[in-house]
């Protein structure tokens, strides 16, 4: 009887991902409006990132028949609509900026760029994870202090101030880790050489979610620890670990499993930061160049991109959160 | 008197409060929980009885100052809890030698985790033996021993009825195989039907031949079950005896009071309000509440089998 309303309790859970999934479409449509809409708004002229150089010696013939050929005197909903209309054909257009397809530019930063979030957040995750249990732990102690009262110092700090201080002390003082960009000027892509040049980068990146991270982890694990159910598991003579790691920290880290995937822009930003400051060739560059120059195709490309990974991120966080408690409903 | 598994030698426990005070919450308490039988520790909320049951348990929150002896007797070792240290205490006498029935069994039970898992996670740290079929036939039988269908652990705890989660906290608390079980409120909240088939649960387990030390404000649950009746009020006993007798045939005016308030006695409240237990003079707090004939001194006084304060 029992594994019947298991079964249910997966179905449900699939219904809810499909019902999600569904519901993401109207939600990119109208992200992808407004982006042309604030696009149309802009004060740069598309046709000066188009020519570059070339905008100031071009004559005022050729710059006009440059905006009839690129459609750039149309209206934003006849640009919108022949954008759609390729996009459909599978085709995200071609960056004016970067002269290539905007496949090509996705291809060539995308990975760069979900391997330095990654990295940072798998890091943060652990640490945070590590720290807040143990600080909880010990709860009220000398190190509980400490690690709290500098979460909060840290926490006050802006990312680029991290960054630049690391830059300062790591790379230039120390000259630990080398100062930016992902492979020495010249030396070919190898593991090793990513390694160290992603070292700082991550770092600040991880450093700038771990404090609040850390403090949410320490704050419920200090509540759990309080609950009936962990006395009762003490009560019953339970070793010390399995009372924390099976029975206090299953419904601590419920909070924050909700917590991580809302705080997922939160981290896009973050990087596209980092990003610039350590010269990182992921798309931060490309979302920059992309809204000063009015690229449609390509900043289209990078918001939905952004906002596609956003909502993904927040419908994992409630799977993963109906899976891990079963008194989440699956009503949507 | 024969040798009790549980004796509880002249306890006191006060909790030390900021600014000096203090909550006297038991005062000079002694008594002999026996195998096979169920002592009933009854008194009002409020009364000290919960700070018994976490004393016993060495749970006690970190400004308690405890005084006098608990001694646990059974076939392991003779055991002075009080003084005994914490490892030892979560090592090898919580859940081992004595199982805490607690109060509100749904809160005490990890909410993300099915009942069988932490039944099967009990079994494995109390010593059974072979790999995960074993446990979970050794599972089965523990369910069946409290009256669980075995696939009702499959459920988790907020899937569970109220009688279901009673059953399965008893069920943890017999997984060790202790000889003591201290029950803490285990009606509290609970309807009629469902009282009277926990404490019958607990008659049961008397029946094995364990000691049951059963807390609880409900008259009524207790002398359902009860082999002897401790009567509580504001830190110490007032009256204890043979059950069948105390209830027959009160001593004390308290107990008379608390058996008046039933609804059997007429449902006629005590009048007035049990005392804080902070700043708490000496002498008889009961008589102050309620004026009767007192000698003044309420530590028992023994008479035959029975004993009573205030005489």
């Amino acid at each position: 009887m029992r594994s019947v309303t298991r079964a249910d309790r997966r179905r449900a859970i699939g219904w809810m991902v499909l019902r999600r999934l569904v519901m993401m479409v109207p939600v990119v449509a109208l992200t992808s409006v407004i982006v042309f809409v604030l696009a149309a708004a802009s004060p740069f002229d598309p046709l000066a990132g188009y020519l570059g150089d070339r905008y100031l010696t071009a004559g005022a013939d050729e710059q006009e028949r440059l905006r009839g050929t690129l459609g750039l005197d149309d209206p934003w909903y006849a640009q919108y609509g022949q954008w759609v209309t390729t996009l459909l054909s599978g085709d995200l257009g071609t960056s004016r900026v970067y002269g290539q397809p905007v496949v090509d530019v996705l291809a060539e930063r995308l990975p760069w760029t979900v391997l330095l979030a990654g990295t940072a957040l798998a890091l943060a995750i652990v640490v945070a994870l590590c720290l807040g249990v143990w600080s909880a732990w010990r709860h009220g102690g000398m190190l509980d202090r400490l690690v709290a009262g500098l979460a909060h110092a840290v926490e006050g700090i802006p990312p680029f101030v991290v960054a630049l201080a690391a830059i300062g002390i790591f790379a230039l003082g120390l000259s630990w880790f080398p100062v930016a960009g992902l492979t020495e000027p010249g030396a070919d892509v190898t593991f090793g050489q990513v390694v160290t040049h992603m070292a700082l980068p991550a770092s600040v990146l991880a450093c700038s979610q771990v404090p609040w991270l850390l403090l949410h982890v320490r704050q419920s694990m200090i509540a759990a620890l309080g609950e009936d159910y962990v006395t009762g598991a003490r009560a019953r003579g339970l070793p010390l670990p399995v009372i924390v790691l099976r029975h206090a920290l299953p419904t601590a880290l419920l909070p924050f499993v909700t917590l991580v995937g809302v705080r997922l822009p939160e981290l896009v930003t973050g990087a596209i930061l980092v990003e610039s400051v350590f010269s990182w060739p992921g798309v931060a560059d490309a979302v920059v160049r992309a809204a000063v120059e009015v690229d449609f195709a390509l900043l289209a490309a990078l918001t939905l991109l952004a906002a596609v990974a956003v909502l993904l991120g927040s419908l994992l966080a409630d799977v993963l959160y109906a899976v891990l408690d079963p008194r989440v409903a699956t009503d949507g | 008197m024969t040798a009790g598994v549980l004796q509880l030698d002249n306890l006191s426990v006060r909790l030390r409060l900021p600014g000096g005070r203090f909550v006297s919450a038991v005062t000079g308490l002694s008594c002999t929980v026996r195998a096979g039988e169920v002592l009933a520790l009854v008194g009002e909320s409020g009364c000290g009885k919960s700070v018994l049951a976490s004393t016993i348990l060495g749970l006690l929150p970190g400004n308690a100052q405890v005084r006098g002896q608990v001694w646990l007797d059974d076939a392991a070792a003779r055991t002075e809890l009080l003084r005994a240290p914490e490892h030892e205490l979560a090592t090898r006498v919580r859940g081992r030698r004595i199982g805490l029935i607690p109060q509100s069994a749904g809160t005490h039970l990890t909410p993300v985790r099915t009942a069988r898992s932490q039944l099967a996670e009990a079994l494995a740290h109390h010593g059974s033996e072979g790999g995960g079929a074993e446990i979970a036939s050794r599972v089965d039988e523990l369910a069946q021993q409290v009256g669980l269908d075995p696939d009702d652990l499959y459920g988790y705890p907020h899937e569970l009825s109220g009688g279901m989660t009673q059953r399965v906290v008893t069920a943890l608390a017999l997984a060790g195989n202790p000889l003591v079980l201290v029950a803490d409120e285990p009606t509290a909240g609970l309807d009629r039907a469902l009282v009277d088939h926990t404490v019958d649960l607990f008659r049961f387990v008397a029946g094995t031949g364990r000691a049951v030390l059963f807390i609880t404000h409900d008259l009524a649950a207790a002398g359902r079950v009860a082999d002897h009746l401790a009567v509580m009020y504001a830190g110490r006993l007032l009256e204890l005896g043979p059950a069948r007798e105390v209830l027959a045939d009160p001593w004390h005016d308290y107990t008379r009071g608390l058996l008046a308030a039933l609804p059997s006695g007429g449902l006629q409240p005590l009048p007035g309000h049990p005392p804080s237990l902070t700043e708490l003079a000496s002498g008889c707090a009961f008589h102050r509440r309620v004026p009767g004939e007192c000698s003044g001194d309420p530590t028992l006084t023994w008479h035959g089998g029975r004993a009573v304060a205030c005489r």
